[in-house]
C-alpha cells in the first residue's frame, strides 16, 4: 500500500505500526510495545515486551499468553505516548475487544481490530457493544465484506439452536456445538436455554470461562467434558468444544452425537457442511455487510484502510462510494485456534 | 411455505435416512393435504420450468440491493448459487408472510405466464420482499428452473408408508402416475395415493419382499474364509441385468424391479409377455437381460429385446415355495424356462472355491458381472444366504479434464469429473505438450495427431471443505480453484495434469463419443499423482486389455 508521510499507521513486516508513537497494533511478530485489540490468537501473539489492552481483556490475555507485562485501560481512558493520545473503545467482538483510537497533531485514526455490528440491535451480551468513533481514517476488518452476508437477529439463531438441541435431547442424543474456546463459546453459553439439559465443555473452553468470570462475566454452570465416563453420560446434553478437538481422543466419546458448527460462514450452504458437521448456525462475532457500511459511515472517515477478509471487494466498493480506500496486508484471519497458556503447560 | 422451507433445511442437515423420514413424517402430519401434495411433487424433483431469466434477475437484484453488477458477481462466486445469492443479498423482509404452499404455488405461478423477463424479475423480487430468506431461495430456485430433487423416491415412499400405513409396494405402483408432468397435485389425488386398499387389478398383483443380497469381493481365499464349505452353495451367473420379480395372478401380470421406487427399464409390453408365460399364481425372481447373451446389445437403431433369466421360484401355481431350500427352488426354475421370454439361469453346485475362482477369473470378459451364490439349504429371505461375488472390474488410468458441481437424482451434491485418455501414444514430449495445450482450450488437432479424447464422466459425492476422508482428498477445493483455466457456466476446464485410476464394469462401442466406446459403471478409485500425463492409458492399449462388448 502507498502510504502518506503523515500516516499514523503503516505496514511493517512485524505488523501495523504507529511511527509517531513507536508501537505496534496487534503485531504478528514479537515487538517491544504492542497495543492488543482483543485476545484472539491471530491478534494477540506471544513475545511482546509490553502490552496495552483493555482491563476487561487482561484475565484472558494472561491465561492465553502466560506471563505478560501489561497495562490495562478502561474504555475511553486516554494515555499519551510520545505525543500520541491512545484510547481504547468497545468493538463488540468478544469480551474486552477494543478499537484503538490514535490522535496526533490533530489527526485521528481508528484501528477497528475485529468488531461486531449488524442491522439488528442485538449486541453480543458477553461484551460491550460496538461504539463508532469519529476519525479521519478508519482501519477496518472486512471478514464478511460481501452483500450476501446479512445476519439474522441472534435471538432467532439461538431459537434455532435451542430447537436443534431439544430435538436431539428428545432422541437421547448429545448435541455437540463446535465453537472456538474464547468468544464464540461464551456467546453460546450466554444465549442457549440452559434448562434443556446439562452443558459440558472442553477444558480449553472452561479455562476461558474462568478467565471471563474473573473479568466479571456471568455464565451458566457447566461440566468438564474430560470427566464424562462414556458417551451415554452425554445423552441429551449440549457439548461445546473447539472444532479441532472433536477428533482424536474425544471421537469415541462423541460418536453418535449430532454435530454443528457455530460460525457466520455457515450462512451459506457451502459453509454448512464443512469439516463433516451435520449442520451450521450462522452466529457470528464479526460485522456483516450492513454492519461494515454502518460502522464506516458512522466514523465519518474520508479515508478507509481495509484489512483481512474481502479487501479487494471492499476497497473497490468504498472507492465507488467516493471514499479513499486502500488495503493493509496483514496476517489476521477469522480463526481463533489459540490454546490457553495453562492448558499448553499441562499438555 | 415456511414449514416447507424448514422441512428442506432439516432434510439437508440430516445425516441418515431415519432423520429424513422423521422430518418428512412430521411434515405430512402437520400440513393440509393440498400442501402435502405439492410438497411431495417438489421433493421428488418436479419443478415448474424456467420462469425467470438470470440476466433480468441480476439487474433487478442489483437495483433492489443498491449494488453494482460486479459486486453481485462477486457474491455469486462466493456462494456458487444464484438463488442463494439473491435470497441473501436482498434486504430482509420486515414482516415475512407465510402462506400455504398450495395456495402460493397455485396463485403465484400464473403471474409469470407469458410476461417479459424484466416483468417476471420484478414480480419475483416483489414476492421475495415479503418472504423469509429460505423461502426466497426456494422460490427463486423454482423460478430459475434450477429446482433439484431433495429426497429419493424410495425415501419419500418409506415416509408415506409410515405416515399413512399404506403398503410401500402400492405406493411404488402408483408413483409414476403421481409424478406425471401433467398430473396436478391436489388434495383428492393425495388421498388416492395414500389409500391403503388396492384400487385396481394391477394393485392386487404384488411381489414378495426381495431377499437381501450382499456384495462380496476378493479372491477365492477370502470367499472361502467368509462363506465356509463350498459344497453348501449353489452358484449362478449374474449378467448385471435388472433384478426383478415377475408375478402372474388371476388379476393380471406385473414386473417389479428390486430397487425401490424405480421404474423398470423393460417395456411394459415385454414384461407382460414374459409374465404371461408363467402358470397362474406364480412368482419368479431373476434378471432381465438383452437377447444375445451376457451384456448383449441389439443392433444400432433396433429396440432391445429382453429376456428374463429366472434364478429363483418363490411361488408356483399357488404354492408358496419360499420356505423350501434354494436347491429345490432353482430346480423348479428349469421347468418354467423356454416359455415366452423366459430363460432358466444356470445354477451349479460349487465344488471348490478356488476352482470356481479360476474358472471365472475372466468372467468379465464374458460379460458376467458377478457370481450369485445361494446357500443351498436356506429358505428364501434367510439372512446371509445370498451373495454376489463380483468379478474384478476393469481399470484404466486417465487424466482429469473438467469438473462441475451437480446434484444427483437424490439431490445430493456431487462433483462430475470429465476424464480423458490418449487416442494414440504420443511420439515425444513436444507432442504431449501440444496435446495438453489443445485439451485445455478444446482445440481439435489433426486426426493423425496424438490427442486427448474424452472417455468418461463420473460423479463423486462432494463434501465441502475437504478432509482426509474425502474420496477426492484434502485440499481438493483449493486445488480445483487453482487448476481452473476457464469456466463455461458451472463447468470448470482444468489444467490437464492430474491423473487418476478408475474402475468400470464394461466397455461398449458407441458412435456418440469421439473415443468410440462408452464405459459402463465407471467409478473413481484413486488419484495417481505420481503418474505423468504422457503415461496414462491410450485407446489401443485399452482395446487390447479390455473386452469391448460387441453384439
Amino acid at each position: 500500500m502507498v502510504t502518506e508521510p503523515e500516516d499514523l499507521i503503516v505496514e511493517r513486516p512485524e505488523g501495523l505500526y504507529c511511527p509517531a508513537g513507536d508501537f505496534y497494533i496487534d503485531p504478528w511478530r514479537a515487538v517491544d510495545r504492542a497495543v492488543i485489540t482483543h485476545a484472539h490468537a491471530d491478534h494477540a501473539r506471544p513475545g511482546h515486551r509490553r502490552v496495552l489492552a483493555t482491563a476487561h481483556s487482561e484475565p484472558v490475555l494472561r491465561a492465553r499468553l502466560g506471563r505478560l507485562s501489561m497495562q490495562g485501560l478502561a474504555y475511553g481512558e486516554v494515555v499519551d505516548h510520545h505525543g500520541v493520545r491512545v484510547s481504547l473503545h468497545p468493538a463488540g467482538h468478544v469480551l474486552g475487544s477494543a478499537q484503538v483510537r490514535l490522535e496526533h497533531h490533530g489527526r485521528v485514526w481508528v484501528a477497528s481490530g475485529d468488531y461486531y455490528l449488524s442491522s439488528h440491535d442485538e449486541p453480543n451480551p458477553t461484551c460491550a457493544a460496538f461504539e463508532p468513533v469519529a476519525c479521519d481514517c478508519f482501519v477496518t476488518e472486512s471478514t464478511f465484506g460481501l452483500p450476501l452476508y446479512r445476519w439474522q437477529p441472534p435471538s432467532d439463531v439461538f431459537a434455532q439452536i435451542n430447537d436443534w438441541w431439544r430435538r436431539n435431547a428428545g432422541r437421547q442424543r448429545a448435541s455437540v456445538m463446535a465453537a472456538y474456546s474464547f468468544g464464540k463459546a461464551q456467546h453460546l453459553l450466554a444465549g442457549v436455554d440452559a434448562s434443556i439439559g446439562p452443558i459440558w465443555v472442553h477444558r480449553s473452553v472452561e479455562a476461558m470461562n474462568q478467565a471471563c468470570a474473573a473479568a466479571g462475566l456471568s455464565l451458566p454452570p457447566t461440566r468438564p467434558l474430560e470427566s464424562a465416563a462414556s458417551g451415554d453420560e452425554l445423552a441429551g446434553a449440549l457439548v461445546i468444544a473447539p472444532p479441532q478437538t472433536l477428533g482424536g481422543d474425544l471421537a469415541p466419546l462423541l460418536s453418535g452425537a449430532a454435530k454443528a458448527f457455530a460460525s457466520g460462514w455457515t450462512q451459506l450452504r457451502s459453509g454448512r457442511r464443512r469439516r463433516g458437521f451435520d449442520c451450521g448456525f450462522a452466529l457470528s462475532d464479526h460485522a456483516d455487510w450492513p454492519g461494515l457500511q454502518r460502522a464506516i459511515a458512522a466514523t465519518g472517515a474520508e479515508r478507509v484502510i481495509v484489512t483481512h477478509g474481502q479487501e479487494a471487494v471492499m476497497v473497490r466498493w468504498l472507492n465507488e462510494q467516493g471514499l479513499r480506500a486502500q488495503t493493509f496486508s496483514t496476517e489476521y484471519g477469522d480463526i481463533d485456534d489459540g490454546e490457553p497458556a495453562t492448558a499448553v503447560a499441562q499438555a | 411455505m415456511k414449514s416447507f422451507a424448514e422441512l428442506v433445511t432439516r432434510l439437508e442437515d440430516a445425516t441418515d435416512d431415519a432423520q429424513r423420514i422423521d422430518a418428512l413424517c412430521a411434515y405430512w402430519s402437520a400440513v393440509p393435504a393440498a400442501d402435502a401434495a405439492w410438497a411431495l411433487r417438489l421433493l421428488a424433483g418436479r419443478g415448474i420450468g424456467r420462469r425467470l431469466e438470470p440476466g433480468a434477475l441480476r439487474e433487478a437484484t442489483c437495483r433492489a440491493a443498491g449494488i453494482e453488477p460486479w459486486l453481485f458477481d462477486a457474491c455469486v462466486d462466493a456462494s456458487g448459487d444464484w438463488a442463494e445469492t439473491v435470497a441473501h443479498t436482498l434486504p430482509p423482509a420486515a414482516r415475512p408472510i407465510d402462506e400455504p404452499l398450495a395456495h402460493w404455488l397455485g396463485c403465484e405461478l400464473s403471474a409469470y405466464e407469458d410476461a417479459e423477463p424484466g416483468v417476471n424479475a420484478a414480480q419475483a423480487l416483489r414476492r421475495c420482499a415479503v418472504l423469509d430468506t429460505m423461502s426466497r431461495e426456494l422460490l427463486l430456485r423454482l423460478l430459475l428452473g434450477r429446482w433439484r430433487r431433495l429426497a429419493s423416491d424410495a425415501l419419500l415412499q418409506r415416509s408415506l408408508s409410515r405416515h399413512a400405513g399404506v403398503d410401500g409396494r402400492l405406493l411404488a405402483l402408483r408413483w409414476p402416475a403421481w409424478l406425471h408432468p401433467r398430473a396436478r397435485p391436489d388434495a383428492s389425488r393425495w388421498t388416492a395415493l395414500l389409500r391403503s386398499e388396492p384400487a385396481c387389478d394391477a394393485e392386487r398383483v404384488l411381489p414378495h419382499p426381495f431377499a437381501p443380497v450382499e456384495m462380496i469381493d476378493g479372491d477365492a481365499a477370502a470367499i472361502a474364509a467368509r462363506l465356509g464349505d463350498a459344497s453348501q452353495w449353489v452358484v449362478h451367473e449374474w449378467w448385471g441385468g435388472e433384478r426383478a420379480q415377475l408375478v402372474r395372478r388371476d388379476a393380471g401380470c406385473a414386473c417389479w424391479p428390486a430397487r425401490d421406487g424405480e421404474r423398470s427399464l423393460v417395456p411394459a409390453a415385454q414384461a407382460a409377455q414374459a409374465a404371461s408365460g408363467l402358470p397362474p399364481d406364480t412368482v419368479v425372481e431373476g434378471e432381465w437381460a438383452q437377447a444375445g447373451g451376457p451384456a448383449g446389445q441389439s443392433p444400432p437403431g433396433a429396440a432391445p429385446r429382453w429376456m428374463f433369466r429366472i434364478s429363483d421360484v418363490l411361488e408356483l401355481a399357488g404354492r408358496d415355495l419360499r420356505a423350501l431350500p434354494a436347491l429345490q427352488r432353482v430346480a423348479a426354475a428349469r421347468e418354467l424356462a423356454c416359455r415366452a421370454l423366459l430363460l432358466a439361469g444356470t445354477p451349479q453346485q460349487v465344488d471348490d472355491w478356488f476352482a470356481l475362482g479360476t474358472r471365472w477369473a475372466g468372467g468379465r470378459s464374458h460379460g458376467v458381472d458377478a457370481l450369485r451364490l445361494m446357500r443351498r439349504a436356506a429358505a428364501y429371505g434367510t439372512p446371509r444366504a445370498l451373495f454376489d461375488w463380483r468379478t474384478p472390474a476393469w481399470r484404466a488410468t486417465v487424466l482429469l479434464q473438467s469438473a462441475e458441481h451437480v446434484a444427483d437424482a437424490d439431490g445430493q451434491a456431487c462433483i462430475e469429473l470429465g476424464l480423458a485418455l490418449w487416442n494414440r501414444r504420443p511420439a515425444d514430449h513436444a507432442a504431449v505438450q501440444r496435446a495438453l495445450a489443445a485439451a485445455q482450450t478444446g482445440e481439435r488437432l489433426a486426426a493423425a495427431s496424438a490427442q486427448l479424447v474424452p472417455i468418461a464422466k463420473l460423479r463423486v459425492a462432494a463434501r465441502q471443505g475437504g478432509n482426509d476422508d474425502d474420496p477426492l482428498g484434502a485440499g481438493w477445493s483449493d486445488w480445483l480453484r487453482e487448476a481452473t483455466v476457464q469456466r463455461f457456466g458451472p463447468v470448470r476446464w482444468l489444467r490437464v495434469q492430474r491423473a487418476c485410476e478408475i474402475a468400470f464394469d464394461a466397455a461398449v462401442p458407441t458412435r456418440r463419443r469421439r473415443s468410440g466406446i462408452e464405459l459402463r459403471g465407471a467409478r473413481f478409485l484413486r488419484w495417481c499423482d505420481g503418474v505423468d500425463a504422457a503415461a496414462v492409458d491410450d485407446l489401443p492399449s485399452l482395446h487390447e486389455r479390455v473386452r469391448i462388448d460387441r453384439s
